[in-house]
């Protein structure tokens, strides 16, 4: 894998684990805001009912004070009715508390306080019924009575300090919460954007970098290419003077065989003996002609000496001489003209000719000679 | 557009050497062993040049270079032929009739010299 793309990878890894944690404290938080929201409105409810029960005592025992000033049907009535609702409340608040042990306390507390309030309302219609002044009197005006009263009030209002109380520790509580929550929101986020920066950073300085690695590597093909063309247009001009030094050499070759066969046909067809001879008299090369004349094969003429095949003419008579002359001519390189000679023919008489003697030179070196032999007709000796 | 040209010889070696030299020079080239073939060649696919030996298998060169005049009047025609001429006649007769006299003794660059030439390449 790509060392790049694993850091990318990496970054969008440690981005999103940043946003999970946010998302994470978020439904935390939300959790916690319906909760406390779900106590507040317990805690209200539970204040509510504290207060409708003692509204209901309050009513209860006025209109019973009512009727037994007014002996009144109706607030009799309305004491029952609101000790009635008393006691709704009552229960609604008990259960309330139920999930608490001090507020149960509390409840149970303001229930047996209650309790002898609805004992002390039942003695005092019962003295009022039996008409029996004194024990109402005495029931009426007791410190007992007030004092009781006394601690209802303290108690009712202990449970709704505390439960104030608790409202405002709640209070306290959702708001620091608000603020950490809030601020890890902040944080996560800030965390997130400068990765998510650092990350698209990353990301532009690597793709200008793979730009600029393509373009070297463009450059560099592009320098490769020119030097591969260089290298071959040299090749193919090597090549190509390669093949036109070979052509010139096969060229030089085939001219030269034309020349050598176009003279070579030259000298077969001419009708008189040709010899060619070194220095040292030795025949290498005749024509046709020269075969015919001395009815040899060329074995028997190549390679061997003039003297086997031509005797001088003595001057004045058909007698055979030496080949001084030609010995001297190739020496000092001068020509013989039309030198009388005895042609040898095997098992036949000699032949009278003449000779021409060419020197061959070789950079102003006689090396041989070419011999021309006019044959006399009807020349035998 | 590739110049092209027509070369005559009826040696195959002397012919293959021609066209290969020729086309390393960069030309289109036709080779023809017989005038009859190059006859043919200069009817259906005329040559800014043509290279003809004198001594053809079937007649004189000379015949033929007459005839290849009188189709392409303005096209360069160079002797190139083993047969070597006294200078005197080479002037006075062979360069008469054509653009350029060559021995086959000559070396190949100097042919490329007259064929440039001729070709004003």
């Amino acid at each position: 894998m790509d060392k790049s793309f694993r850091l990318i990878l990496t970054f969008f890894s440690v981005v999103a684990a940043g946003l999970l944690t946010i998302v994470v404290i978020s439904l935390s938080n939300s959790t916690r805001a319906v909760k406390a929201a779900d106590w507040v409105n317990h805690s209200h409810a539970f204040i509510s009912e504290i207060r409708e029960t003692m509204g209901s005592l309050n009513r209860a025992e006025g209109a019973l004070n009512a009727y037994l000033i007014t002996a009144d049907p109706d607030h009799q009535a309305d004491y029952r009715i609101a000790f009635g609702e008393l006691g709704e409340h009552l229960e609604v608040a008990k259960a309330l508390a139920a999930q608490s042990s001090e507020e149960a306390n509390a409840v149970a507390e303001l229930e047996t306080l209650l309790l002898t309030r609805s004992q002390r309302a039942k003695a005092i219609l019962t003295a009022y019924r039996n008409d029996d002044q004194a024990q109402l009197k005495a029931t009426l005006q007791s410190a007992e009575d007030t004092e009781a009263r006394s601690m209802i009030d303290r108690v009712t209002k202990d449970i709704l300090d505390r439960q104030r109380e608790l409202l405002n520790e709640r209070d306290q509580f959702a708001f620091r919460d608000d603020n950490r929550a809030r601020n890890a929101l902040y944080v996560g986020s800030l965390l997130t954007a400068l990765m998510l920066i650092g990350t698209a950073w990353f990301i532009r300085d690597d793709l200008a970098a793979r730009r600029r690695a393509a373009d070297l590597l463009a450059r560099s093909n592009e320098e490769l290419e020119i030097k591969v063309q260089e290298r071959t247009a040299e090749l193919v001009v090597a090549n190509q003077k390669l093949r036109e030094e070979n052509l010139e050499s096969r060229w030089s070759n085939q001219a030269l065989e034309h020349q050598l066969r176009y003279s070579g046909l030259i000298i077969n067809s001419l009708s008189e003996p040709i010899l060619v001879i070194t220095k040292a008299l030795r025949v290498s090369r005749v024509n046709p002609a020269a075969l015919r004349a001395t009815q040899r094969d060329i074995v028997e003429l190549v390679d061997h000496t003039l003297h086997d095949i031509i005797k001088l003419t003595a001057p004045g008579t058909n007698q055979t001489d030496s080949l001084a002359p030609l010995t001297e001519a190739l020496q000092f390189g001068f020509d013989v003209r039309l030198l009388p000679v005895h042609l040898t023919v095997p098992g036949q008489p000699d032949q009278l000719a003449n000779l021409n003697l060419f020197p061959l030179r070789d950079r102003d070196r006689v090396v041989g000679a070419v011999i021309t032999l006019y044959l006399t007709p009807s020349s035998t000796s | 557009m590739t110049k092209h040209i027509l070369t005559i010889d009826d040696e195959d070696v002397i012919r293959e050497m021609l066209t290969d030299f020729l086309q390393i020079l960069g030309y289109r080239v036709t080779g023809a062993a017989t005038g009859a073939q190059a006859l043919q060649v200069v009817a259906t696919d005329p040559p800014h040049l043509i290279i003809t030996d004198l001594q053809l298998e079937e007649s004189d060169g000379l015949e033929f270079i007459d005839k290849f005049k009188a189709s392409l009047p303005d096209v360069p025609i160079i002797l190139l032929t083993g047969m070597l001429f006294d200078s005197r006649v080479v002037e006075e007769r062979i360069k008469a009739r054509v653009s350029a006299y060559v021995p086959k003794t000559t070396p190949l660059h100097e042919l490329r010299k007259v064929v440039t030439g001729l070709l004003g390449d």
